[in-house]
């Protein structure tokens, strides 16, 4: 979508254009998601849900306030960060044990062949719990939302440097997590 | 001949692996590493664990919901408009149909001397609608032109522009 495109699709959602806001959360639903699962976590999709359906509502009801200075996706990416700290911050999430974080099922999941795949997967959630919040978000924004590093610094506005820096440190320590014996003898006690 | 890396302890090589298995290292710094992966079990095992990773991590855009999970009551879409779009899809067939009638009157008057004759003297108004009027008769004559056939052809005509300005007026109104 061309930035004409979404000046216009703003332009008519904040006249109450329901189709046109349909347009825009189509586009940029992925970076809302993906921002609101890393600092939630997967410690609880409820409130992942909850705080999806609010991000949704306080952005339709603030479009007329939008005044397109930045990108309707940083808007929006600033809108959901806020209110997922804002659930954090109330409900002071304790640390959930790694046995409760309970992984969506996924299509295709049903093979034997996606077992192996799934158990990685499984662990890697886990251990995504354990990242500093700054790497978790930049590494979901990266594979869950499939953004550029490019894009990434520009919703984080950070350069894009310290964007590649925070995955890349991030996925260190994702190996360093699942590495440590406790999580060998966990898995092991799963399987 | 030596390279800078191949003295490098591997916990230095490991630190570059995220970068390498992404293919965001210059190709030098890529060849360099390569090159010590393939001398040096444990960083080609490291290697391993950050493709595996790098193949898991990108399958984590399938666990997005569709977006519509999310939105307010009063976007989410309804029955009513779903039955509206149905009917505007619907419509869009007599829409058609009233097209097709006009421009075979359209068709039959350029070919009647007779027609176009007297068409000069009217207003568009009034062309086009001698043109449907033409349209329809030769659809009335081809169904063999007694009366059943022209009460059916003018009622289907009849409901076909009822439905399509309905159509066209609830488009209007929700737009």
């Amino acid at each position: 979508m061309s930035n004409d495109q979404e000046r216009d699709l703003v332009a008519r959602a904040s006249r109450g254009d329901g189709r046109a806001f349909r347009s825009l959360v189509a586009t940029h639903h992925a970076t809302a998601y993906a921002v609101v699962r890393a600092i939630l976590g997967s410690r609880r999709f409820d409130d992942v849900d909850d705080v999806m359906q609010l991000v949704y509502l306080k952005a339709y009801q603030g479009l007329a306030t939008f005044r397109g200075e930045s990108k309707f996706s940083t808007w929006l990416y600033q809108i959901a960060r806020r209110e997922a700290l804002d659930v954090v911050s109330k409900r002071a999430l304790d640390s959930t044990s790694i046995d409760d974080v309970v992984i969506p099922a996924r299509a295709g999941d049903a093979a034997d062949s996606a077992l192996a795949d799934r158990d990685l997967r499984e662990s890697i959630e886990r251990a995504m719990g354990e990242l500093d919040e700054s790497y978790r978000t930049a590494i979901e924004l990266r594979y869950m939302a499939e953004k550029s590093y490019e894009e990434i610094a520009d919703l984080m506005r950070l350069p894009v440097g310290t964007v590649k820096t925070y995955v890349h440190r991030g996925k260190l320590e994702l190996k360093r997590i699942l590495s440590r014996p406790a999580w060998r003898e966990h898995k092991d006690a799963v399987s | 001949m030596t390279n800078r890396f191949e003295h490098m302890d591997c916990e230095r090589i490991e630190e570059m692996l995220p970068a390498f298995v992404e293919h965001e290292l210059t190709p030098k710094d890529a060849s360099l590493v390569r090159a010590h992966v393939e001398s040096c079990p444990r960083c080609a095992e490291a290697r391993q664990t950050f493709v595996a990773m790098e193949q898991s991590l990108a399958t984590r855009r399938a666990e997005v919901p569709p977006f519509e999970t999310f939105l307010p009551a009063a976007l989410a879409p309804s029955r009513p408009r779903i039955f509206l779009r149905s009917l505007r899809a619907l419509t869009s067939v007599p829409g058609v149909a009233i097209v097709l009638v006009m421009w075979a009157g359209f068709l039959v008057a350029r070919y009647s001397d007779r027609l176009t004759g007297g068409m000069a003297e009217k207003t568009t108004l009034e062309r086009m609608t001698a043109f449907a009027q033409r349209g329809l008769d030769a659809i009335v004559a081809a169904g063999g032109g007694d009366a059943w056939t022209l009460t059916a052809v003018y009622g289907a005509l009849a409901i076909a522009v009822i439905v399509s300005a309905g159509a066209l007026t609830m488009r209007l109104v929700r737009d």
